[in-house]
């Protein structure tokens, strides 16, 4: 039977590895190109900001759901595209991540960072980055699955 | 998963915290997340409000609100009162430095004369502690719990 690194290629490698707790995994996702959003977004925060966002991670990897202030679902009032999205928020430097639960794979993928925020409504372009990156994730993770499940010799839906 | 091809790495919240300057920024921020964290959850419990809290200090309910969202640097002296007048005694506690960074307490410790009355008390937070080992029977890395944490059983019970 073939390996998963047999099966997968570089160009699989749709998400980075953030932190992986008892409960829960986050990853972020990571471009076609290599590109990781939000592990860029996090390296150029400045070290309090970072060090915010790491303990908000491992509470939640580790101690289960964070609270309103710090983790939240969107609404979807404004923008159609926010569906299904949820925010991690640091309200002293003023910025926000955007994150998408897969649930099939139980991880939460980080899809874009960005500071400026200074009420809750977000801009619509920073959406539109997350819901592009959200769906070129799912394509391709789907695309990876299926290619592991017939290296098992599995069938039906990734 | 997905991320299998990186499981044999260090994630990158392991890789910004052997950074000096991260951690101590991470450590920081968690002991005052964690008084914030165990004071909310005090306040949950007995269900007394932020305005009730402000007035047995003798301050604003302002004051209280921006004290919890992190915003204020508490000093020793805040914490003890604020503890205090939720019933609480507070306690500073040392631990050694784990590459993970340790364990984020989120609830109150039970206090120790209630786990000296009961011998068994332990044995009596072990269902406690089984559910959460089950919410991870799928998690294939359980390095976590070789993790040296002494106030598990205290943390279980609060």
């Amino acid at each position: 039977m073939l390996t998963l690194t047999q099966v997968l290629e570089p160009s699989d490698d749709v998400c980075f590895l953030i932190y992986q707790g008892p409960l829960r995994l986050i990853v972020a996702y990571r471009s076609r190109i290599g590109d990781v959003p939000v592990r860029e977004f996090l390296e150029n925060s400045d070290v309090c900001a970072k060090a915010r966002y790491m303990l908000k991670f491992k509470k939640m990897c580790e101690n289960g759901p964070l609270r309103g202030d710090e983790f939240r679902t969107l609404k979807v009032k404004q923008h159609k595209e926010a569906k299904g999205l949820s925010e991690f928020k640091d309200i002293s430097s003023k910025s926000r991540i955007l994150a998408v639960n897969d649930g099939e794979r139980s991880q939460l993928v980080l899809l874009h960072g960005f500071t400026g925020k200074k009420e809750d409504d977000i801009k619509a372009q920073e959406i539109l980055m997350a819901d592009r990156y959200r769906r070129d994730y799912e394509s391709r993770v789907a695309h990876v699955y299926v290619r592991i499940d017939a290296a098992h010799g599995r069938r039906g839906k990734p | 998963m997905t991320t299998t091809r990186l499981d044999h790495e260090n994630s990158w919240f392991e890789r910004q915290l052997a950074d000096p300057k991260v951690r101590l920024e991470f450590d920081k921020e968690r002991a005052s997340d964690e008084f914030v964290d165990q004071l909310e959850n005090v306040l949950q419990t007995t269900k007394m409000s932020r305005a009730a809290l402000a007035g047995k200090i003798g301050r604003t309910r302002a004051y209280v609100t921006q004290s919890l969202r992190r915003r204020t640097n508490l000093t020793i002296k805040t914490m003890a009162e604020l503890a205090g007048a939720c019933g609480y005694e507070l306690h500073i506690m040392l631990f050694p430095r784990t590459a993970s960074g340790g364990t984020v307490f989120t609830a109150p410790a039970t206090p120790w004369h209630v786990v000296k009355a009961r011998p068994c008390a332990a044995r009596a937070l072990q269902p406690t502690l089984a559910v959460n080992s089950s919410a991870v029977a799928n998690v294939p890395d359980r390095s976590w719990r070789s993790e040296p944490s002494s106030n598990a059983c205290l943390q279980a019970g609060g």
